[in-house]
């Protein structure tokens, strides 16, 4: 495409548009001008066809008015009534009369070329021509006229048609007949004339050079054509046409006329039009150009500054104090500039912080182009691969780094290059050795990303990676150790489930087998206390007794172990359990067990709880248990079972007012096989605390003491709400 | 009649002593293993002699038992048509929660312990006989007839 400035694209534009726009004007002017030329041309050949008309119709019209002015002369009259009475000497006075009277109006008229009297047969009796008396002619030469009188109606006169071989000097004859009173034609009045007149007036209607009438019939067919009409055959260009009736005949008159002739003012019209089109498109011209060239001077110097600030120079401003829009463009520009050029200053640090920090951080960075060239090598990248970024600039990746697989030692897959094929982040594959310059080599870790343009395009690839040469080593040996440990754990963990088994099996074999033997001691005690009353003195019979009560204390231990033993082999499943009604059926056994004592037992609290109730009921088994075997000797005995909210959740407690504990040994309470009483004081396996600690401890909660001796004893537990971790 | 499986004599006797104090001990046949047990109620082997009309108003069933245990004779016991709805109650010292789900699993009568204390044994055992013999009406058996 061709350049053009931006003030000539407007010029080219604009004249156009203002030269087409005066043209059009011009044309429509010469439309406007012309049209009402025509029109008024028109206007006039009509006023003029009229006035013709007009006279044309007067010409006739006088013809008739003279005709009867003498056919009412009583002289005619008279000269008749002489001839009838056949006096003929004053007939022949009055004839000599109407010669005079005649020959006074020939005069007087001066229009008629022959006046002529004529009787009822025709035969001339005066005749005027010339202004003279002429002899008259003894028959009228025209018999058909004759007769065409005589038909006449009365007040009717003749006129003779103008032929179509009508020449100019061609005559018009009127005639009216005269009648007497009784209407008897007695004769006639001739009056011819020539068409001077009617010429005369056809000739006055000059209109233009070429402009002529003529006189035609009813069917514009031409009559009467004066000489310089004949002389008119050129074709008319713009031909005004107009015909106009002659009134009172069957005449028209018909006006040509060449409108080219009245064209003269309208050629000057189109002169001046195209002159003025000269100078307005000048004057435009002129006018358009001059602001534009205001207009872009500054822009082509904003140009111009653009240039040069593409070229570098960020200190460029443009000079233009304006207060239009190209004042505000410079403006904008000078700000644009400005800020440019901090930003400019603003990048070049980042660039410098950036570059600086990627030389100092700890992992090695290699940069390559688009083609795996090495761009940037960073300190670290430096001291692991044995090259200085000068020595590495410019070669091939796989020239400047050596990565081999540990094990295999093979060549591992140049990273770059797959990166830059694929387009996607990498990380090397495990066990990856750096081989550097001198030989030495190093485990690494590194990942490999590519550089991205803003349109997402590859333009290079990165490497960063970190000598992992020690970490690899602790966590090889941290590997090592896992397995290590985990093997000791199977070990442990099948020695533990051989224990739980043999546990089991020993639980089960305590449950069936150990009782038998015990029930065989009481059982039969009691045989020989009932078989053999009379052979056993007061000593064997205690004796017997003692068997006996060894036998039920050793089941009760037994129970106790075995209840211990389920507190810890049992699942745990946890539900919701109302300890209330759960202590309110154990209060309820241990009533029915013990018909003679009374206890008042009370519950406070909300007691709902979460936990394995199975596990719960030997808790408060054990614990009211306790309560009412320590109050065995309290005069009004009282157990709680109450809840109270702390700080770890619900508190549960069971309180008496029995024989309650040594404080200093509230440690001992919850030992296996441990007593704080002798059975003889109080009866007990020394297991029921053992298997309540074991239980609560099962459930994540915890149980503790308080006692007093003589006082009474409360023992209280949690069992948290959450899931806790099941402790065995 | 009572059956009693009972393996061990010292718990045979002191049995057989709590029934006898209660007027119940000339109705009582005491087999010593899992296997006999099943010969008698089935009529064979060592018990294909037997008296085919005498049927059991109960089975007094220890769970620990030489040859063939307590629940493996109660599933038997269950499991032929002949002796699908013979009373069986297990008497046994076990109080194990496993042992006593099995048994009423399996389609255990009753399940009762076997107290040390002699009292409490005695009172037991009588109290299941007077139950069993005397007021309990028993299920129509079939006629446990013909031996194979």
């Amino acid at each position: 495409m061709r350049k053009i400035s931006l003030a000539n694209r407007f010029f080219i534009t604009l004249i156009p548009i203002s030269v087409g726009g005066i043209l059009l004007l011009g044309l429509l002017a010469y439309g406007i001008v012309t049209n009402h030329i025509k029109e008024t041309i028109h206007g006039q050949v009509l006023t003029l066809s009229r006035e013709a008309a007009f006279n044309i119709s007067n010409f006739f019209h006088w013809r008739e008015l003279d005709l009867e002015t003498v056919a009412e002369s009583p002289l005619f009259t008279y000269y008749h009534n002489n001839i009838d009475y056949a006096l003929k000497a004053e007939a022949e006075q009055y004839r000599l009369e109407i010669e005079q009277y005649l020959l006074k109006f020939f005069k007087r008229t001066g229009t008629y070329n022959c006046i002529i009297f004529i009787d009822d047969k025709g035969k001339e009796i005066v005749e005027i021509g010339k202004s003279a008396i002429v002899s008259p002619k003894k028959i009228f030469p025209d018999p058909a006229l004759l007769k065409r009188l005589t038909s006449l109606p009365p007040g009717a006169y003749y006129e003779s048609g103008v032929r179509a071989a009508l020449t100019p000097a061609a005559n018009i004859l009127f005639a009216k007949p005269l009648r007497d009173s009784t209407g008897r034609f007695r004769g006639a009045i001739l009056l011819e004339s020539d068409l001077n007149p009617v010429l005369t007036a056809l000739s006055q209607l000059q209109i233009g050079h070429s402009g002529s009438a003529f006189l035609s019939d009813t069917s514009l067919h031409p009559l009467l054509m004066p000489p310089s009409f004949l002389q008119q055959n050129r074709p008319l260009l713009h031909e005004i046409f107009t015909n106009e009736p002659v009134p009172g005949t069957d005449f028209h008159i018909v006006v040509k006329a060449d409108a080219a002739d009245f064209m003269a003012p309208l050629k000057k019209i189109v002169n001046s039009t195209l002159l003025m089109i000269l100078i307005c498109s000048l004057l435009t011209a002129i006018l358009i150009y001059l602001p534009i060239r205001a207009l872009t001077r500054p822009l082509l110097r904003l140009v111009e500054a653009t240039n040069r600030i593409a070229k570098g120079n960020l200190q460029e401003r443009v000079e233009i104090k304006r207060s239009d829009e190209i004042g505000i463009l410079a403006n904008s520009f000078n700000t644009m500039t400005k800020s440019l050029a901090e930003r400019t200053h603003q990048l070049a640090e980042e660039q410098q912080r950036l570059s600086v920090t990627l030389r100092s951080i700890g992992d090695g960075v290699i940069a390559t182009d688009i083609r795996g060239r090495v761009t940037l090598l960073n300190k670290a990248a430096e001291a692991l691969t044995g090259w200085t970024q000068a020595q590495a600039q410019g070669k091939f990746f796989h020239e400047v780094v050596n990565i081999i697989n540990e094990k295999t030692r093979k060549i591992c897959e140049n990273p770059i290059e797959r990166v830059l094929k694929k387009d996607l982040v990498l990380g090397l594959a495990d066990h990856t050795m750096l081989l550097s310059r001198d030989g030495t080599e190093r485990s690494i870790a590194d990942s490999v990303a590519p550089i991205l343009d803003q349109e997402d395009k590859v333009i290079g690839a990165v490497l960063t990676f970190q000598d992992v040469t020690q970490r690899r080593k602790a966590e090889n040996e941290i590997l090592r150790l896992n397995a290590e440990l985990e093997k000791r754990v199977v070990e442990r963990t099948a020695q533990l489930e051989t224990a739980m088994e043999e546990l089991e099996s020993f639980s089960y074999s305590v449950s069936h087998d150990l009782r038998a033997p015990l029930r065989a001691m009481d059982g039969f005690s009691q045989a020989i206390l009932e078989e053999y009353p009379d052979k056993l003195d007061e000593q064997g019979r205690d004796y017997l007794f003692r068997i006996r009560r060894g036998a039920q204390r050793m089941s009760q231990m037994i129970d106790g172990f075995l209840h211990l033993s389920r507190a810890n082999r049992s699942e745990l499943v946890r539900q919701s359990v109302d300890l209330g009604v759960l202590a309110q059926a154990v209060s309820q056994e241990l009533r029915q067990l013990n018909p003679g004592r009374e206890v008042e037992f009370t519950t406070a609290g909300d007691l709902r709880a979460q936990g394995d109730p199975t596990l719960l009921r030997i808790v408060l088994d054990n614990l009211l248990n306790n309560a009412w075997k320590f109050t065995v000797r309290t005069a009004r005995a009282r157990v709680e079972f109450g809840a109270a909210p702390a700080a770890e959740g619900m508190v549960y407690y069971v309180r008496d007012n029995g024989a309650g504990f040594d404080a200093a040994r509230t440690d001992k309470l919850f030992g296996v096989f441990q007593r704080l009483h002798t059975s003889a004081e109080f009866p007990g396996s020394g297991i029921g605390l053992a298997t309540v600690r074991r239980i609560i401890r099962r459930h994540g909660g915890r149980v503790w003491a308080e006692g007093e001796a003589g006082i009474g004893a409360t023992f209280y537990f949690t069992l948290p709400q959450i899931q806790a971790p099941e402790v065995l | 009649m009572i059956l009693l499986v009972e393996d061990n004599p010292d718990d045979e006797a002191l049995t057989l002593r709590a029934l006898k104090k209660h007027n119940l001990f000339d109705e009582v046949v005491v087999v010593r293993d899992g296997a006999e047990a099943l010969e008698w109620l089935f009529i064979t082997d060592r018990h294909a002699q037997r008296d085919t009309d005498v049927v059991p108003m109960v089975v007094l069933l220890d769970l620990k038992l030489p040859r063939l245990d307590g629940l493996e004779v109660l599933r038997r016991i269950r499991g032929d048509a002949r002796t699908r709805t013979q009373p069986v109650v297990i008497l046994t010292s076990s109080q194990e929660e496993q042992d006593i789900i099995s048994s009423y699993q399996l389609g255990a009568n009753s399940y009762v312990r076997k107290q040390v204390k002699f009292e409490s044994f005695m009172e037991a055992v009588g109290r299941l006989g007077l139950y069993w013999m005397l007021l309990n009406e028993p299920p129509l058996f079939e006629k446990t007839s013909g031996s194979r």
